[in-house]
């Protein structure tokens, strides 16, 4: 199947009449790029593709919940018919050719808003078929057209032609999900649905005789029969509960991988989440320290007019101590030396003091300076008292200055704490990040919820394992049960034509078993050895030493074994992963279309993310090699200029289209001359 | 005569103070008396005293002044003697008086000041304090006190 050319109007991101060319530009070349930036519409491109081929609407990697729908006809063009009061129409044209027959299948929808919902329909669908003789035949009815696409490519491997680069490295992950993954792929590969059905059938046909026998049967044959089909009942009720738990665990990764998605929105901000956090309790602290400083300032404050005091009461208690030095209080003393200098006319230096000289009109003054009792009292009182309130006073300014000088350094903290949280507000901005309350909520709250999850895949985990184990021991019991079976039968001469045709059944039963082991053991086998074969290709030259081979385990599980042929598969790189798991892929595909190149063009969405240089380089000289048509969907972040010159030196590069777009659901592809393009825009 | 320490007396406040007592006390001050002696010590150190006897209303009893305050109005009586007349220092009555006198000129030193005056409000004649517990009003009046205390 070689596609040439893909044509698309109104659908999904794709605004009006879109064309992509995948033929070949010059003889030998099979490489198209397509760049665009996430959500203009790369991976659209594959899903018109399917949906042209196939009808589909969905693709795997959307998950299998059914409420989320997929719109398909684009938005704009929906509007703009809702204004006309009519329909809009959107259709994937995709010519191609397969074993010298050119394809043309044009298939289109229908889509309208009523009462603000969108609503799609499913429209024509035409397939014309021309001979290489060119006789043409037009196919319109669904049923004739599925048969003829199967024909070329079975739906069931469709999925196998688009490579998501985020996701493929899953595979490699040794859980149930993976692992079923893994079997689905083989027994689609297989195409032996009818032998699961045949194998089904026969086992209830089984069930019903033996029970009939038991019936019919007495004693000890019957005893063992009914202990042969009870075990049985209980064999398939456990197979039935393990699906079921299967099925859980599928539901809850993808619950968790909602989860990992939604906290992934957080990515990039976390560590400034964590910060804010780190600020806000500091916040909390050190504004709950400077409530307690207010209402210690509370207290310094019941005596802060006496720092304005200061000055006058050092000199207060300056003037009282000298008063009080000066004998001047208390005046006891002074009174009784006074009266004595006045009786005896004698001073105290010995001196004669006569009546009417100024001396003694001097200490005649100073006598009725004598204070009364009262206020020597009071003042007396405040000297004695003042040391103390000066001192009080000294502490007390301390104090103040110790409390300002606290506030100002709690408040400056607080101001640089508010100003870094503005900083980080501004930082992770927009939307609902702006309300910090509801990004802290709903990243616990998401968390939370992730890590639930995580623990219930667990817990399903641990139940599929004792279903697992408690089956294989049922299925020993059984093996000896039918063997004790057949022993006591040849024993007691049981040859009726019921036994006959019990034993018959079950043979029957063990031999389609046998069969469908035979095929998946060869498939897996070969799925094996192509992956070993594509891996050591695309592996860097050390893990090409390191590695041996890639085996499909008989659990399903991939793994990777080193030169030892010891598993090595926990101890590779996520880059390693990924081209473990390319070289899978590719396998299944070119097993799928049993040739050595692929069928359908393969699509690769994103695939360098995690892959080294060398990765990188080896995975574009080889997978144009290993597919007929190579479509790379890439950002510009990922496929700069040095892929660019590694892709043109295999010389398989003919086609580069720009998804180019300014407003969203406006996308326009746009071809553009490899030698032009430019990788910096 | 009894000095004022010994004597339980009313204190009063020119009219209008006490609206300003009542928004103080329990958020700035613990008691009605902080913020008298604080008014009296800025009166003071502006040597400004009311002089005309104005209308006064009840704000609390002399009794719950501390030492520390009594010290410090003592020095005061002492500073203001002249002549060396100590004589009011035993006369709480008038000491009083002369306090309240202070305290009457220092409370519109307190109100006028720059870092006061924005949350005065008028309500009619009266003046009012407007602000909440954001404003922080025991920090602003501790450094309003501190910041004239480094003037004088």
């Amino acid at each position: 199947m070689l596609i040439k050319h893909i044509q698309m109007k109104n659908f999904r991101q794709f605004y009006g009449e879109q064309n992509i060319d995948l033929s070949p530009a010059k003889e030998g070349t099979n490489v198209t790029v397509i760049f665009g930036e996430n959500g203009r519409g790369k991976t659209g491109i594959y899903r018109a593709l399917m949906f042209c081929l196939y009808g589909e609407r969905k693709l795997a990697q959307d998950g299998e919940d059914g409420k989320k729908e997929i719109s398909l006809v684009n938005k704009i063009a929906l509007s703009e018919a809702q204004e006309k009061n009519q329909e809009a129409e959107a259709f994937v044209k995709v010519d191609f050719e397969h074993s010298q027959e050119k394809y043309s299948i044009k298939r289109s929808l229908l889509g309208m808003i009523c009462d603000g919902e969108e609503i799609e329909q499913l429209g024509s669908v035409c397939l014309t078929v021309t001979q290489s003789d060119g006789n043409a035949m037009n196919y319109t009815r669904n049923d004739e057209i599925n048969l003829k696409v199967n024909a070329i490519l079975d739906k069931r491997v469709r999925e196998y032609f688009l490579f998501d680069g985020e996701k493929i490295e899953r595979l490699t992950r040794t859980t149930r999900n993976q692992k079923k993954e893994v079997e689905i792929g083989i027994k689609n590969l297989l195409n032996i649905d009818e032998l699961f059905v045949a194998g089904k059938g026969v086992g209830l046909c089984l069930r019903n005789m033996e029970k009939r026998l038991e019936k019919e049967s007495t004693g000890e044959y019957k005893k063992l029969l009914f202990e042969l089909t009870s075990k049985e009942e209980k064999q398939e009720g456990l197979k039935v509960l393990l699906e079921e738990s299967i099925k859980e665990i599928a539901h809850a990764e993808e619950e968790e991988k909602d989860y990992t998605n939604k906290l992934s929105q957080f990515k990039g901000i976390e560590q400034f989440l964590k910060r804010r956090k780190e600020l806000d309790g500091s916040k909390v602290k050190i504004c709950t320290d400077r409530d307690e400083l207010l209402k210690e300032m509370t207290i310094v404050n019941d005596s802060i007019g006496l720092i304005l005091m200061e000055t006058d009461m050092r000199e207060v208690e300056a003037q009282l101590g000298e008063m009080v030095d000066n004998d001047a209080i208390p005046s006891l003393i002074r009174e009784r030396m006074i009266k004595n200098i006045l009786e005896s006319n004698i001073c105290i230096c010995d001196r004669k003091i006569e009546k009417g000289c100024p001396e003694y009109e001097a200490i005649l003054k100073w006598k009725n300076k004598v204070l009364d009792q009262q206020v020597e009292d009071g003042l007396l009182d405040t000297h004695r008292r003042i040391g103390i309130t000066n001192e009080f006073i000294k502490a007390q300014i301390e104090r103040v200055e110790q409390s300002l000088q606290s506030y100002s350094s709690k408040s400056q903290e607080i101001d640089m704490i508010e100003s870094e949280l503005k900083a980080i507000s501004e930082e992770i901005g927009g939307g609902r990040a702006q309300n910090q309350e509801i990004v802290d909520e709903d990243l616990s709250k998401f968390e939370r919820s992730r890590n639930l999850v995580i623990q219930r895949i667990g817990k399903l985990e641990l139940k599929c394992e004792q279903i697992e184990a408690e089956l294989k021991v049922i299925k020993d019991e059984v093996k000896v049960l039918v063997s004790k079976k057949e022993e006591l039968a040849l024993r007691q001469g049981k040859a009726d034509l019921l036994a006959r045709r019990a034993k018959l059944v079950r043979e029957v039963k063990d031999a389609l078993e046998n069969i469908y082991e035979a095929f998946t053991e060869e498939i897996k086998v070969k799925i094996g050895t192509k992956a070993s074969e594509i891996f050591k290709n695309l592996i860097d030259e050390q893990g090409k030493q390191t590695f041996r081979e890639i085996v499909v385990s008989d659990d399903y599980s991939l793994q990777l074994n080193d030169f030892r042929g010891k598993p090595f598969l926990a101890n590779i790189s996520a880059g390693q992963r990924q081209i473990m798991s390319i070289s899978f892929i590719t396998a299944l595909a070119q097993i799928a279309g049993n040739k050595n190149t692929l069928e359908l063009p393969l699509f690769m969405d994103t695939p360098f993310g995690r892959l080294s240089g060398e990765h990188r380089d080896k995975l574009i000289e080889n997978l144009p090699e290993l597919t007929m048509q190579w479509v790379l969907l890439a950002t510009d972040t990922e496929f700069t200029e040095k892929e660019a010159k590694t892709l043109k030196e295999t010389k398989k590069w003919s086609r580069v289209y720009n998804l180019n777009g300014t407003e969203p659901f406006k996308t326009i592809v746009e071809a553009v001359k490899i030698s032009e393009f430019n990788f910096n825009k | 005569m009894d000095p004022l320490h010994k004597m339980r007396l009313r204190v009063y406040g020119k009219e209008g103070s006490l609206e300003i007592y009542k928004q103080l006390k329990g958020v700035v001050f613990s008691e009605y008396h902080s913020f008298f002696s604080l008014c009296v010590f800025l009166g003071y150190s502006q040597q400004r005293k009311s002089l005309n006897k104005k209308k006064r209303e009840q704000l609390f009893w002399s009794d719950t002044f501390s030492q520390h305050e009594y010290s410090a109005f003592y020095s005061l009586v002492v500073k203001e003697a002249e002549e060396e007349n100590y004589s009011l220092i035993k006369d709480g009555e008038n000491v009083l008086e002369l306090l309240q006198n202070y305290s009457d000129e220092g409370m519109d030193i307190f109100l006028e000041s720059d870092q006061i005056r924005p949350y005065v409000k008028k309500d009619g004649e009266k003046r009012v304090l407007d602000f909440t517990s954001k404003d922080h009003l025991q920090k602003q009046i501790m450094y309003y006190v501190y910041s004239f205390y480094g003037k004088i």
